[in-house]
């Protein structure tokens, strides 16, 4: 009897939750123009960020207090991306204490702004008519959300390129300009492994990260899924990028740095010659590697068959706006504005040992940014990342389930790279499969 | 009305124990179990029927998950148990010298930083690191600590000993301490051996301190999340994933906070299972 009460008020407090949480009211959020603000306006705004990039946000705003005297700017620093997100998963489900400005990376803009739409602001009414050949054109699917809302400003680029030792290749007596195709860098890796014992080619995580799948990926034409958002992740070119990845493991000019700092650490005591990564890791090298100064250089990535794309991306972020009250989306705009869309702002986040790479097209035909780097050897890094950027594929294709998506590419990586006598076709089906039981969607035929 | 204030004043002083309770333990568990039926569309919760618990029983991910912690439960929490018990016998008859010092050393671990330790492990456990050096020295080839999947799974199952067992080590110290005198003198008197006395007496008058440690340690196996975390983010492919990890990784990374609800809700289910078996089987006979 006193069982079955229990069972019974159990049930009753089950229903009556689930009926609350049903009830909840819906909210219709219009689109309204932004207020007038000016010199006069006051008012405060907060921006989430993280690391290197908030401190370069911070140096814009002089210049954005220039205009907006009266408009302070808060930017919150981060440790990394990941506790950034951790925070934007918490106040976006509540609503609560949220910044009024959010960076976040291209790859993961989907997955904010298709499961919270009510806290992004779209920005389509704002920005200029033109926009869009004004960035790097990569990054124009990843500002539109699945219904073609303005959500994300482009604001830093990924454009890949290797970083190599000049002091190790000289020595070993191989010539960068002869490192055409991978098959080229194979020959050359083995070469230099040759002549300086204890030092390997390339070094990469074998675990955690595919972030060189996803690099050639992009550079062969291809990602996770197409712009129909079908499954292409087992797809002859996604195929073909893993297949050359397994062959620089297999032909041993590879170590394994098992993850990021591990990569740092194998650059910075000399234990890997090249590196093959997203434009902004040269903060990196001038942050932690000043021993290293003038031995560094960078050049386009191999190609897959001579005369081929020699150009990809990784990485990049862009800016939204999520604040709720009109003044301070207004302010959040200006400052977006000036941050991202002029050669001003975009050119104070570009200098120094910030370094940010701005995916604003115009900044590239300043002279300022066109400045020679001492870091490397005097050689013009940004003109070759502003040339490899114009290069790049516009494939990147993301959606709100890129991070159930990654998981599963990170897996079939791993199962790649790890083993020996593997299928890698029959890895990528299963893959290809895996996704479409988790998220529903088909897979592209080809 | 004397009568009726004496039967109310007791409740005044639980109330802020009651109040907490409510809300930060009976409030969550039923928000979880509701949210398990809800799923999220373009930022509204809408009701979605049993659609997450049909697509956990078809999830291969939650299911890698536990069968990595079956594996752990099978093979880890055994040996940690085992050499808790052994470590506690040791401390509480065998050493009689510097006993704070042995306690405090073997307790150490739970109160070091994950992250620090972490660190240090996998710097200890990479390809060209301190174990795979000193297993060239005996001519061993060198084993990939992180990136294959038994090694990975030994590792962390390694950490996790190294780092509980001094603190089940304590609960049995306890346990051990209530242990009256009297049986052993009784025992030393029949003519019993160390051995036999380990085995009649400490055992089983020591049976429900172990399966207090073990629940507690199957428990966390379920939800392990640090060291998976930290030292091989669940891989190589998912070989280390956690429950834990993974419902972290769906609410948090995903942001599909309903489904992570619907995994903790089978968590919890399996957790209640296994302590009943536990506690069967430790009241047999």
């Amino acid at each position: 009897m006193k069982k079955r009460l229990i069972c019974v008020l159990f049930l009753a407090i089950l229903l009556m939750s689930i009926s609350c949480v049903g009830s909840k009211k819906e909210e219709v959020v219009e689109v309204q123009a932004l207020p007038e603000i000016n010199a006069e306006t006051e008012t405060e705004i907060v921006v989430w960020c993280w690391t290197i990039a908030a401190k370069a946000l911070s140096d814009v705003i002089p210049l954005f207090n220039e205009k907006y005297p009266n408009i302070k700017v808060h930017v919150e620093q981060f440790g990394g991306s990941d506790a950034a997100y951790q925070k934007y998963g918490i106040v976006f489900v509540s609503e609560k204490g949220m910044p009024d400005i959010a960076s976040i990376e291209s790859d993961f803009v989907h997955t904010f702004a298709e499961t919270y739409p009510q806290v992004f602001l779209d920005m389509n009414d704002f920005m200029p008519e033109n926009w869009e050949s004004t960035v790097d054109p990569s990054k124009i699917p990843t500002s539109y959300d699945s219904e073609g809302k303005l959500v994300g400003v482009p604001w830093d680029s990924g454009p890949v390129v290797m970083f190599y030792r000049a002091d190790m290749f000289e020595e070993a007596g191989i010539d960068p300009e002869s490192i055409e195709t991978y098959d080229d860098y194979i020959a050359a890796g083995k070469i230099l492994q040759e002549k300086l014992p204890g030092v390997k080619m390339l070094g990469f995580g074998y675990t955690a990260d595919d972030a060189i799948w996803r690099t050639l990926m992009v550079q062969n034409g291809t990602y996770y899924l197409n712009s129909e958002g079908e499954i292409t992740i087992n797809s002859d070119k996604a195929l073909e990028a893993m297949t050359v990845i397994k062959k620089l493991v297999d032909e041993g000019i590879v170590l394994n740095t098992v993850n990021w700092d591990g990569t740092v650490r194998a650059n910075k005591s000399g234990r890997i010659a090249s590196y093959i990564t997203g434009g902004w890791y040269a903060n990196a090298l001038r942050d932690q590697m000043k021993e290293h100064f003038g031995k560094f250089r960078a050049m386009r990535i191999p190609a897959f068959e001579a005369g081929g794309i020699r150009a990809s991306s990784l990485g990049g972020s862009v800016l939204a706006i999520t604040a709720a009250d009109p003044i301070k989306r207004a302010a959040s705009w200006a400052f977006i504005e000036t941050a991202l869309m002029t050669t001003e702002g975009q050119l104070i986040m570009s200098a120094g040992d910030r370094a940010l790479f701005p995916s604003y097209l115009p900044v590239y035909e300043t002279q300022e940014f066109l400045q020679p780097d001492p870091y490397f050897g005097n050689q013009n890094v940004k003109k070759l990342l502003s040339d490899i950027t114009k290069d790049i594929l516009p494939v990147i294709y993301n959606s709100k389930d890129y991070s159930d998506i990654r998981d599963i590419g990170v897996n079939a990586f791993e199962e790649v790279i790890n083993n020996t006598d593997v299928d890698i076709k029959k890895v990528l089906d299963k893959a290809a499969s895996q996704i479409n039981g988790v998220t529903g969607r088909t897979i592209a035929n080809q | 009305m004397n009568k009726r204030l004496k039967s109310f004043t007791p409740w005044l002083f639980l109330l802020p124990a009651i109040l907490f309770l409510l809300i930060f333990n009976v409030y969550p568990f039923f928000e979880a179990i509701s949210l398990s039926f809800m799923t999220r569309e373009r930022g509204e919760l809408i009701f979605a029927g049993i659609s997450n618990y049909k697509r956990l029983i078809t999830d291969q991910y939650f299911f890698r998950a536990l069968g990595n912690s079956l594996i752990y439960f099978g093979i880890q929490v055994p040996v940690m148990t085992s050499l808790a018990i052994i470590l506690a016998v040791a401390l509480n008859t065998v050493i009689t010298k510097c006993k704070g010092f042995f306690r405090t050393a073997f307790f150490m671990p739970v109160v070091v930083e994950a992250v620090a330790y972490s660190l240090i492990f996998i710097l200890l456990f990479q390809d060209e690191g301190v174990v795979n050096f000193l297993l060239s020295i005996f001519n061993f080839d060198a084993i990939p600590w992180l990136s294959n999947k038994w090694p990975s799974r030994f590792l962390i199952m390694t950490i996790m000993t190294w780092r509980w067992t001094g603190y089940n080590m304590v609960i049995m110290l306890a346990g051990l301490q209530a242990i009256s005198n009297d049986y052993y003198e009784a025992a030393t008197i029949d003519g019993a051996n160390f051995f036999q006395k380990f085995m009649r007496i400490t055992l089983p008058m020591l049976k429900p301190v172990i399966i207090f440690s073990t629940i507690l340690s199957t428990i966390g196996t379920l939800n392990s999340f640090t060291e998976p975390y930290l030292i091989t983010n669940g891989g190589p492919n998912n070989a280390t994933l956690s429950t834990g990890l993974y419902i972290y990784r769906q609410a948090f990374r995903s942001l599909n906070l309903t489904y992570a609800a619907t995994i903790s809700v089978a968590i919890l289910i399996i957790v209640g299972l296994l302590s009943r078996v536990q506690f069967v089987l430790g009241k047999e006979k």
